[in-house]
């Protein structure tokens, strides 16, 4: 920390000195690199300088770390001369609170679920600021107070075109034994399960919510040994490259990259899609309060948007994306389906989460 | 001048204080304070979170013995736990005894046998029981082209993987006190209980097995205490359905963001711990136990 304001306050002095003449470009950007800098970082760069400077957002780790340079970071750092980190450790809530309660907040921006900012609350995280922020680039169930969107994701059901007698359209075929016999799989954290449940007992969309949990426990025991667990994307993908389940619910974005790798044997069915909005919140107490909200404006941008829907099936997050979707984009992205599709209500998740998960893992333990 | 004797008795019981304080407690005291500042500290505030978060009472307490999910976890870890070391000590007692008794360079084999699989990461392990056990993996496949069944069998993803998954990390726990304590008996007492006219079974009963008793103690207490903790293996190999205490704890602070709840886990997981040891104390004593 120290060595931190000492590298800033000998940085200063170089830029003091070289304004005044009293040391040669040459000698300046000699000093710049000894005092690990780059020339961008310390005024040379005119405007772009005025927002230097460096930060990490978070976000949960592998290939979402070269999709977020591409998409994000690497044109932010270019627009802005900002050096953007991304720290793959995974942000769940309890990770901001800690850091936000050791008053050790090394992510200036995190990624996570829009419920976080109703899970969290205010003593854990920033406002968004919607005068930097653009209101108008989001749907109405992806902007909220201390929380806005970056990307949309879905859970869908997948199946497997072989070893099924007819290509299941419903939630209501997940939980029919007879006609579709076999495993399948469902999420170990619970998110985005419930609302099949509910589906599948003939709720319309809108009454999905509140979840009749009494229902979902009574239902995911009917599944007996037929069910199996997944707990990471990577972990879903292989149950259903390995041929151990016939159909799933899964994210929509490892469902492309299955009907990729096994040529299309595995298909899925946005019908009845449970959408979810991924979003940006800003743990409370950073040091780049200006730059956090900075770069979630610069996030908003359709382009940028499109290119991580291109890289990781992630849809966009603000609407004005989707007339410039070519059709294939568009087959692969949930935000062009939300009309077969329920929106995960956060709210409930942000009320319910932490006593309904526990009934849920005693349930499914069964 | 009543100050003066006072100051020197002061003076003296120092000097005896620091006569009797052994020399070697100086190398300990790096470890020590270590020990209290990064341990016993946060240890304690643990203790303090369970009990404040999210409001002060027992509230967390209260919902670790009465709400259903919590008690099933609780139970489920004490069934694993009972079961995983049952068959580890009965396992690890074979490969002791085959250990103590062979010769050198067999014991050399054995020991390293033993060993190595403890350098190989429980994450790792657990992925290739997986892949062995799955339905499609290769045990069920060459048990069905053996002819030996025609579905195959649920090996993973339920407790039955997470107990193989656990045995099989935690025989060299069971393995190395035993065969500490084996390797100490003194061979001329069973020389006098065969010549005492004990047959070779009679003796094994009544003369052997008592002797290697505080090895398997404390080697039950080990392994029970270390499956206690167990969190990646039942993850993996329980397919989610599964829940055992760690995982409860983690899901409290990471997900649900109830600290205070799973700091009461962690208490009593904990008090589990040290009563599990203490019963070790006062039965067989802790030196005998650890050799």
């Amino acid at each position: 920390m120290d060595q931190d304001l000492h590298r800033e306050d000998s940085l200063a002095l170089a830029r003091d000195l070289y304004a005044r003449g009293r040391v040669n470009r040459r000698d300046f950007l000699t000093l710049c690199a000894m005092l690990g800098a780059t020339a961008a970082g310390v005024g040379l760069g005119g405007r772009k300088a005025q927002a230097a400077g460096e930060i990490t957002i978070s976000n949960f780790g592998g290939d979402a770390v070269k999709a977020y340079t591409d998409a994000w970071t690497a044109p932010f750092t270019a627009a802005t001369g900002t050096k953007v980190n991304i720290d793959g450790a995974g942000p769940l809530p309890g990770n901001i609170k800690k850091m936000v309660d050791e008053k050790n907040v090394i992510w200036d921006v995190s990624d996570g679920d829009g419920f976080y900012g109703l899970q969290l609350g205010p003593d854990y995280l920033e406002p968004i600021d919607y005068a930097v922020v653009d209101p108008k680039g989001y749907f109405d169930w992806n902007k909220f107070d201390l929380s806005a969107g970056n990307y949309v994701y879905s859970y869908v059901l997948a199946y497997d075109k072989t070893k099924l007698p007819e290509a299941p359209t419903s939630w209501a075929d997940f939980f029919d034994l007879k006609k579709f016999p076999g495993k399948r799989t469902l999420w170990k954290w619970f998110m985005g399960m419930p609302e099949i449940f509910m589906l599948a007992a003939g709720k319309k969309p809108e009454e999905v919510y509140p979840i009749d949990m009494k229902l979902v426990v009574e239902m995911v025991k009917s599944l007996g040994d037929s069910l199996v667990l997944w707990d990471s994307g990577a972990s879903s993908q292989q149950l259903f490259l390995d041929g151990e389940v016939v159909m799933g619910n899964i994210w929509n974005t490892r469902c492309s990259v299955l009907e990729r790798d096994t040529k299309g044997r595995v298909a899925w069915t946005w019908n009845q899609q449970i959408v979810s909005p991924g979003a940006w919140c800003i743990p409370k107490g950073g040091k780049n309060l200006k730059l956090a909200q900075d770069f979630i404006a610069s996030t908003q941008d359709p382009q940028k948007q499109i290119k991580l829907l291109e890289a990781m099936g992630n849809g966009p997050a603000n609407p004005a994306a989707i007339p410039l979707l070519s059709p294939e984009q568009a087959r692969l992205n949930p935000t062009s389906h939300l009309d077969v599709g329920v929106i995960r209500n956060e709210k409930w998740y942000a009320e319910h989460y932490d006593t309904e998960l526990n009934a849920w893992l005693d349930a499914v333990a069964g | 001048m009543p100050a003066e004797p006072v100051a020197a008795r002061i003076e003296t019981a120092l000097r005896n204080a620091r006569g009797r304080l052994d020399p070697y407690w100086w190398l300990v005291a790096p470890l020590l304070i270590v020990t209290i500042g990064l341990y016993l500290l946060p240890l304690g505030n643990i203790l303090v979170l369970s009990v404040t978060d999210p409001k002060p009472g027992l509230d967390n307490y209260e919902r670790l013995v009465t709400a259903a999910g919590p008690v099933k976890v609780l139970m489920t870890t004490l069934r694993i736990c009972a079961v995983t070391t049952a068959i580890s000590i009965v396992l690890g007692f074979c490969v002791a005894f085959a250990m103590a008794h062979a010769g050198d360079r067999h014991q050399r084999i054995l020991l390293v046998g033993v060993l190595v699989p403890l350098w190989i990461s429980v994450l790792v392990r657990a992925f290739s029981w997986l892949v062995l056990l799955r339905d499609q993996g290769p045990v069920n496949d060459w048990l069905m082209r053996g002819g030996l069944i025609d579905e195959p069998l649920a090996l993973v993803r339920n407790e039955l993987g997470v107990v193989i998954g656990m045995v099989h990390y935690l025989i060299p726990y069971a393995v190395l006190p035993i065969f500490a304590v084996m390797r100490g008996i003194d061979q001329r007492l069973l020389f006098a209980s065969r010549s005492l006219g004990a047959g070779p079974a009679t003796t094994f009963l009544k003369v052997y097995l008592p002797l290697t008793l505080p090895g398997v103690f404390a080697a039950m207490v080990i392994v029970f205490v270390f499956g206690l903790g167990f969190y990646v293996t039942p993850a993996i190999l329980g397919g989610g359905r599964v829940v055992m205490l760690a995982e409860s704890v983690s899901v409290a602070i990471l997900q649900t963001v109830r600290w205070g709840f799973g700091a009461a886990q962690s208490v009593v997981l904990l008090v589990l711990t040290l009563v599990l040891i203490g019963i070790m104390g006062k039965t067989v004593g802790l030196k005998k136990g650890f050799g």
